[in-house]
């Protein structure tokens, strides 16, 4: 069991619903205090995306934010140095596609990431049956690899995600690239056909904009992931405090 | 081909496009078929075994060789297939002596291009 898991499933043990917020590293100057104030306001996992180009998994509201990010020059470098000053007490999860750490070389992308404090990945565009070589040397630098599970996925794929998920399993709510719905979709069922193979944390993401869906996503799942509904108060140009007050909301709604 | 190098994207390990940290670049073509920052791995597979030779030809070039392959023998190619017709024409008595026979591949119709070529032309003259 990686530590990411470890943790993960001491917090839910301890009967805590995991919070993840996820922030675009690089967006602004103040983006690494964005993370500090998410993690001050009660996130449990702080979910960074590494920008990319192409991100074929997301909506319009986290493109624009990658553009952005690319448009000030950062990189996979730039934005772990930045996040090695964090120091942060929560664990860091970094979200991106695979070029990024193709491009990187893998081990080395692995090796950087931990140095950085992050223990997990998120790589959507790597499939199961591609993804040794990134695991091996993921599990070798301690970082926790993290699957998602789509709605569509038949029952004998989810029983090999959920097998290989490390850290948590990420359940994806709907059929859709993020941030273009908001309602819980089909997790409820995506949540009871991953815990059918697992007890691997369960965690629902795409689709959870506001407190009360959180809170909703949580009456069934271990966690919850909010990406674009902070990523476009970033956009707005709201900032830490915005962040802040927005976590906050999401924290009180799901205790 | 030209300006590639290995990267993975929509689930192919290819030659693509891309910056010095693998972000991709925007790519550019008058036809839609190709306007791709990358290639087919088994091209880019037959490109470094030498087996195959790649090429290309500029947007002019391509708008030329469809008028000319439908005036000649009433055939619209499309915008893609253009260019292999565009890229014999520039050739014929260079590369390609002159008297040979040239099996193109004529791999789509270009019916589907009419009005965007119209559109250009119009703007031509």
């Amino acid at each position: 069991v990686t530590a990411l898991e470890a943790r993960l499933c001491a917090l839910r043990d301890a009967g805590r619903k995991a919070l993840v917020p996820y922030v675009v590293g690089g967006l602004d100057d103040d983006w690494v205090d964005c993370v500090r104030a998410a993690i001050h306001a009660g996130a449990d996992v702080v979910e960074i995306g590494l920008p990319f180009s192409d991100p074929m998994m997301d909506g319009v509201v986290i493109q624009r934010a990658a553009d952005r990010a690319l448009a000030r020059g950062a990189t996979m470098s730039t934005i772990l140095d930045e996040l090695s000053a964090l120091d942060a007490d929560v664990p860091l999860v970094a979200m991106t596609y695979f070029n990024v750490f193709h491009h990187r070389g893998l081990e080395r992308a692995a090796t950087e990431l931990a140095a950085a404090g992050v223990s997990g990945s998120i790589v959507p565009d790597l499939s199961l049956e591609e993804l040794g070589p990134w695991r091996e040397v993921a599990n070798d630098a301690g970082v926790a690899t993290i699957l998602m599970v789509a709605p569509s996925s038949p029952p004998e794929r989810v029983a090999r995600l959920a097998g290989a998920s490390q850290g948590f399993v990420y359940a994806a709510a709907r059929m859709a690239v993020t941030g273009v719905a908001s309602d819980a979709g089909d997790s409820a069922r995506v949540v009871a056909g991953v815990r059918e193979y697992t007890d691997t944390p369960v965690y629902v993401g795409i689709g959870i904009a506001t407190p009360e869906q959180a809170a909703a996503a949580c009456s069934f799942a271990d966690g919850a992931i909010v990406g674009t509904a902070l990523v476009q108060r970033l956009l707005d140009g709201e900032g830490p405090l915005g962040v802040e007050r927005f976590v906050a909301q999401l924290r009180a709604a799901i205790n | 081909m030209g300006l590639g190098s290995p990267g993975v994207l929509h689930g192919m390990r290819s030659m693509l496009i891309q910056s010095d940290v693998g972000q991709i670049e925007e790519a550019h073509s008058i036809s839609a078929g190709l306007d791709y920052p990358g290639i087919g791995p088994e091209h880019a597979h037959l490109a470094s075994l030498g087996r195959a030779t790649y090429v290309s030809a500029s947007d002019d070039e391509v708008i030329d060789a469809l008028q000319i392959l439908s005036r000649l023998e009433g055939i619209i190619p499309a915008l893609e297939t253009a260019h292999a017709v565009a890229w014999v024409l520039r050739s014929a008595g260079r590369e390609i002596p002159l008297g040979s026979s040239v099996l193109i591949n004529l791999s789509g119709r270009g019916d589907k291009d009419v009005a965007q070529v119209r559109e250009i032309l119009g703007r031509r003259s």
